[in-house]
């Protein structure tokens, strides 16, 4: 084609900046110095008291300040998730909303240590998590809690096998062991006691304290995260036999049944035992929910649970996540892209752009009085059943490219209400109400709330 | 065994023979409808409309099980409207379109594109009236070829069709890319090098290269951002106000549908349960399944708490629907007669049809 560039070339040039072989190995080389040191810090042997913390607010249960997640490529740094700060009340569903490319899966996952690794890492920040843990005695094995009769004598009751019989010793004897007390699903109970953990810092084989016991994660596409060539009993009993101390195969069989019972499916005992390719994409997503729970987790991070599901499918997810934060007395961290999903379920918001928070408040604040300018196109844009419009707001342009961002605001290319601050550095979050806060130069200055009013 | 076939012949012989009859007067009525002359204002006017996959074969290759992908569907479009498609997954909607634009070929039932029937045209007499119809898939990752560059994809129909002499054809493209919002260098761009939202705008306008009547969008913003998918719906209705364009827009997004549409088909296992006008299917929905379908879309609004109607289960499998209404296993509203008898699918407000047993006949 002999097609010549014209006028556009310098445009063309601008767009894309090609990298040289050599440039490309000297970020190699950069990269892989940074990327050697943290996976270092990641494998070192650290005592308890290294990666403690305490909680600055005590009603929190995740507290994340200043995260920056990192992808180490040869293009060069994707700051993926730039200095994020926001907490997870006690108790109350949280949700990220951005687009693809945002950061949100990528902070869930560093909530969850679960960064692609050596070129994902956590660079810096802390995230603070309060957690249960159990309580060890001087050899380091979980303390029990025994059942006693009421005058404080020990019970011993016989060993069971699997099969129902009672174990006997050489000379013929039942076998016994003192009884431990029980929850309602049969799993035994251990003293526990609160902790800090501080999971930034944590070396990656103690977060396996943490990981599907203490924060658990529904994934995105239930298909490709259930293994194919197991059964869904054998996948949801893993979680009860690795992380409940002495647990039997009877009692981990019992406490998945009872989770998929409470999850709203049918017939629990058949599903037990059937592969997950036998199952529509509804039930999929609630046996991964149901896997979620088995650990009995304070915090359940849902990454777009909804996405790949129908819309019927999908409001019976919604409903079911509703309900099921009550009976555990737990916190959601949502995170979707979908405003309506978020607008139902959350109490607060926070709205990521480009790695970074943009504006984050309660729900009817984010969704009643938007600031930024960002989230106030973002419901714009989006066609509601009881809007009547013959055109919809677009926002114009595409995401920068997250390899070289612009030391300005992010938004500045796509935004309608630019001033000439905007030129200057990227903006600071500006609280406009206790609960309200946002970066946006149009809220800067001495009496926020007074330009808040104006927009 | 033959003894015992016989006996239960005998058992069902009174109901055997009055279904052979209901059939006979059923497709009496068909061949009847069949000889009907199209609509003349109707661009596209689909009837009885069938298509099966084969599931399971015998050795001798007769066909035991089928698939009723696109099971008896019937509508009407007039040139320069849109017709939105909504339904679940699996609920064969992007069957129905395939099968429109004769990507496949349909088991049964009529297809009349500007007055010709057009579901008995052999491929060859096809490729005439390709230049008339044309589609927008939904993922516009894998829907471009990843080895010809941007001029190269949207030249090819150019050359195919003879839309224009050859020397015009790259000026002809380069208009085509400005209507659709595509700078002019990106002409030796290959695909991989754009965004989602990029590369839909590269499939509008391959569509649009050889001036379609009918443009079949299948789930076109389905795999985008909010932002981008507005741009996307905007350049769709703009293309449609200046070049008269009649979309047949299939997605699972009500909002969406809504937005662009001026009539709406709900389908569900293959069937059309519910069709009329955007208003009067909006702010009447008869069928139960589409009264459910509207009230589970999120509403963006944290303090509005809808009354929802929750479906129970999951949709059942197109190879083995239920007998009767096919949504009676989900339906809240079902009674006794919906397992047993298939509800008529008729007129209950001018142009609003439904298949529902709890709206009785007027007759």
């Amino acid at each position: 084609m002999n097609f010549k560039k014209k006028s556009d070339d310098s445009a063309k040039k601008s767009e894309k900046h090609y990298l040289s072989g050599k440039e490309i190995r000297a970020i190699a080389k950069e990269n892989n110095k940074v990327m050697r040191r943290l996976e270092k810090y990641k494998r070192r042997k650290a005592p308890e008291e290294e990666f403690l913390g305490e909680m600055k607010d005590p009603a929190d249960i995740l507290e994340v300040e200043d995260l920056h997640s990192y992808f180490f490529t040869d293009q060069g740094v994707v700051k993926a998730v730039n200095g994020v700060t926001f907490s997870v009340p006690q108790g109350s569903t949280v949700g990220i909303v951005g687009e693809s490319g945002c950061g949100k899966s990528v902070t869930s996952m560093s909530i969850m240590r679960l960064l692609q690794g050596p070129q994902g890492q956590i660079y810096s920040g802390s995230i603070r998590f309060k957690s249960y843990d159990f309580k060890r005695d001087e050899k380091g094995k979980p303390i029990p809690i025994w059942d006693d009769d009421e005058n404080g004598e020990p019970v011993y009751e016989e060993i069971k096998d699997r099969h129902g019989k009672v174990k006997l010793d050489k000379n013929g004897k039942p076998l016994t062991e003192r009884r431990q007390k029980r929850d309602r699903y049969g799993t035994k109970l251990y003293e526990m006691e609160e902790k800090v953990f501080d999971i930034a810092k944590m070396p990656t084989k103690e977060m396996y304290r943490l990981r599907g016991r203490q924060i658990a994660m529904i994934f995105q596409e239930p298909m490709t995260s259930l293994n194919p060539v197991f059964t869904i009993g054998n996948q949801l009993d893993e979680v009860t036999l690795l992380h409940v101390p002495g647990a039997t195969k009877e009692e981990a069989k019992r406490r998945s049944i009872e989770m998929l019972n409470l999850v709203g499916i049918a017939m629990p005992e058949r599903v037990y035992n059937s592969y997950p390719h036998e199952l529509s994409g509804g039930m999929r997503q609630r046996v991964m929910i149901a896997m979620a729970l088995e650990g009995n987790p304070r915090l359940i991070i849902a990454d777009e649970p909804t996405t790949a599901l129908d819309v019927t499918i999908q409001a019976q997810i919604l409903d079911l996540l509703r309900g099921l934060k009550d009976s555990i007395n737990g916190s959601i961290l949502l995170i979707t892209h979908d405003l309506g999903v978020i607008a139902e379920m959350a109490d607060y918001v926070v709205v990521m752009y480009a790695g970074r928070i943009i504006e984050q408040g309660t729900a009817s604040e984010i969704f009643h009085h938007p600031m930024h300018p960002y989230t106030i196109g973002l419901q714009k844009s989006k066609p509601t059943m009881d809007s009547e419009s013959d055109s919809l707001f677009n926002i114009p342009g595409n995401v920068p490219n997250p390899i070289d961002m612009p030391d300005y605001c992010y938004f500045r290319e796509r935004c309608s209400g630019c001033k000439e601050m905007c030129y200057g550095e990227y903006p600071k979050m500006v609280q406009v109400s206790p609960t309200h806060w946002v970066a946006c130069h149009l809220y800067g200055g001495e009496n926020p709330k007074e330009n808040a009013d104006e927009n | 065994m033959r003894t015992e076939n016989a006996n239960r012949e005998e058992l069902d012989f009174d109901d055997a023979a009055e279904a052979v009859k209901e059939r006979e007067l059923r497709e009496e009525l068909v061949r009847e409808e069949e000889a009907l002359p199209p609509d003349p204002d109707a661009l596209l006017e689909v009837r009885h409309l069938k298509k099966f996959f084969s599931l399971k074969k015998t050795i001798t290759g007769r066909t035991t099980v089928w698939l009723r992908a696109v099971d008896d569907v019937s509508f009407k479009l007039k040139a320069g409207e849109t017709i939105g498609i909504v339904g679940e997954s699996g609920c064969g909607k992007t069957t129905l379109g395939r099968t429109v634009l004769k990507l496949h070929q349909p088991t049964d039932g009529q297809i009349f594109f500007e007055g010709q029937d057009i579901a008995k045209f052999k491929p060859s007499k096809m490729r005439g009236l390709r230049t008339k119809m044309q589609i927008i898939f939904q993922d516009p990752y894998s829907s471009l070829p990843p080895r010809s560059t941007v001029g190269g994809i949207l030249s090819e129909p150019v050359k195919v069709h003879k839309i224009v002499p050859k020397t015009e054809i790259k000026d002809y493209v380069l208009k085509i890319m400005e209507q659709c919002g595509l700078r002019d260098y990106y002409y030796e761009r290959y695909p991989h090098e754009f965004s989602g939202g990029q590369r839909q705008r590269i499939c509008i306008a391959r569509a649009l290269t050889v001036q379609p009547k009918l443009v079949v969008c299948d789930e076109p913003v389905s795999a985008l951002d909010v932002s981008i998918q507005a741009q996307i719906i905007n350049l769709l209705r703009r293309l449609q106000t200046t070049m008269g364009f009649t979309y047949m827009f299939i997605s699972h997004d009500l909002s969406v549908v809504k937005h662009i549409s001026d009539r709406i088909g709900v389908m569900y296992l293959g069937s059309m349960v519910e069709f009329g006008d955007k208003k009067s299917i909006f702010t009447n929905p008869l069928h139960p399944y589409t009264q459910a379908l509207f009230s589970a879309v999120p509403n963006p609004n944290p303090d509005v708490k809808m009354q929802r109607i929750v479906l129970n289960g999951d949709i059942p499998s197109p190879a083995h629907p239920p007998k009767g209404c096919k949504f009676h296993t989900r339906c809240p509203k079902a009674m006794e007669i919906c397992a047993h008898i298939t509800p008529e699918y008729r007129e209950y407000e001018p142009g609003h049809f439904a298949a529902c047993h709890c709206y009785p006949q007027e007759d």
